[in-house]
């Protein structure tokens, strides 16, 4: 083993070199060949480490972005949910207002929503409820209205303390007072009961009236349960029956295969057509 | 000191240099990883090894550099040879000794290059290299302490 000494020289021998071959370089100019011949020894493994660290980045990087595009597109959805809900809002104040008298449409608030999702539908065909994922805890009350973005979607009917299950206006117990938007003929909407179909029929519509297809159906308030002016669905076909009444399909504003986020209203027992303007006392 | 652990460490701080660390840290600093296991091996080793690995990692860095044959052939095993010689010296033979030495290694190779660029009219390292390596010494040394945790000589078992 090489003494203090030894390695001094030796240290001073590896400096030399290197200096050496740095100035010999610098003054002509020329590499050395071991250059070539270390990166053919340690170049296989590092391209192989590299390809392997990079797919791996790579596909992290992908996992990620992928996460941020999901938050994106939930955030997108959210908004778009809003947006439709306000539109609705709006829908509704201009119908109440359109109906009765503008000096009401202050009173026409429908109050603040609360958001929630839809974590789960009933087991039996026969039984057209679904659960959100909000409940007593988050101000719900039994008969609140519950809206789509698109359109109502039917009423509260059991409040747990985090939860609360929704009774669908496509179910056969359900049924909301409506009114047409341009003809302004009232009837009830209720689901259509031949044949499992998820569209509505509008009963008590005598013959004669002017309906027309693709018409808006909206809730009139009259059964104090829906607010005024919510979009229930579009008139789809007409029949005259055997009777007096007309037979009219309504097709509904909301796909109830498709929900996700629900709105639910207040509760509130002024529901309904605000007073004739020349029913003051 | 194993010898075969000690050259393993040396691929795998080229591997880590050269592959991945292009690919997690962030621009503007560089760790020298290279650095932290030839001084991790000096510092275990003795004067000798530091020479052996200095001049090894250096002459390595240098191919892989597209800079100079020599650069870091010559401050490679100048500075790992003095951390190893200082590793015997009070109060640096202490367990505490090995993180300052290993932050002298780091800083005293910057220097160096600095100064044979610069002083001696070799090829001058951009101040944003330059920077950037400072920035990576705290790096360079933890990386240097698990090195040493690696290297060291397991006790004997039954």
């Amino acid at each position: 083993m090489p003494g203090k000494r030894g390695h001094g020289i030796l240290l001073g021998i590896v400096l030399a070199a290197n200096f050496l071959g740095l100035t010999f370089q610098v003054r002509s100019g020329i590499n050395f060949p071991i250059r070539d011949g270390l990166a053919a020894v340690f170049g296989g493994g590092q391209s192989l480490v590299a390809g392997s660290a990079r797919a791996v980045w790579s596909w992290a990087e992908t996992v990620g972005e992928a996460h941020e595009m999901r938050l994106a597109r939930d955030e997108l959805r959210d908004r778009v949910a809003r947006l439709e809900w306000e539109l609705t809002v709006q829908r509704g104040m201009l119908e109440r207002a359109r109906g009765f008298t503008s000096l009401d449409a202050a009173a026409m608030d429908l109050g603040e929503p609360v958001s929630g999702e839809i974590v789960g539908v009933s087991a039996s065909p026969l039984d057209r409820t679904v659960t959100v994922n909000r409940g007593a805890r988050h101000g719900i009350e039994r008969d609140a209205p519950v809206m789509a973005a698109s359109g109502l979607l039917g009423r509260i009917v059991a409040v747990g303390p985090g939860v609360s299950q929704v009774e669908l206006l496509s179910a056969s117990t359900a049924a909301v007072a409506v009114i047409t938007s341009s003809s302004r003929t009232r009837g009830v909407v209720r689901a259509a009961a031949e044949g499992g179909a998820s569209g509505y029929r509008l009963h008590f519509v005598p013959v004669g009236q002017r309906i027309a297809i693709g018409e808006e159906v909206i809730s009139s308030g009259l059964d104090r349960l829906y607010p005024k002016g919510l979009l229930v669905g579009r008139v789809s076909a007409i029949h005259e029956g055997a009777g007096l009444l007309l037979e009219i399909a309504v097709e509904p504003a909301v796909d109830f295969d498709t929900l996700e986020r629900v709105f639910v209203l207040p509760r509130r027992d002024d529901f309904g057509p605000a007073p004739e303007p020349d029913a003051a006392p | 000191m194993s010898y075969a652990r000690a050259a393993l460490a040396v691929v795998a701080a080229f591997l880590l240099q050269t592959a991945i660390l292009p690919l997690t840290v962030g621009e503007g600093v560089t760790p020298d990883f290279l650095l932290a296991t030839a001084a991790a091996a000096g510092l275990l080793g003795g004067p000798g090894p530091a020479i052996g690995f200095g001049l090894v990692t250096g002459l390595v860095q240098d191919s892989f550099s597209g800079g100079l044959l020599g650069m870091n052939g010559f401050s490679k095993p100048l500075v790992v040879f003095l951390a190893a010689r200082g590793r015997g010296r009070p109060p640096l033979d202490t367990r505490a000794g090995i993180p300052l030495l290993l932050l002298f290694a780091a800083a005293a190779d910057l220097a160096i290059l600095w100064a044979l660029g610069e002083v001696a009219g070799f090829t001058a390292i951009p101040a944003r290299e330059l920077g950037a390596a400072a920035f990576g010494i705290p790096i360079t040394v933890i990386y240097g302490l698990l090195v040493v945790r690696f290297l060291r000589p397991r006790p004997g078992g039954y």
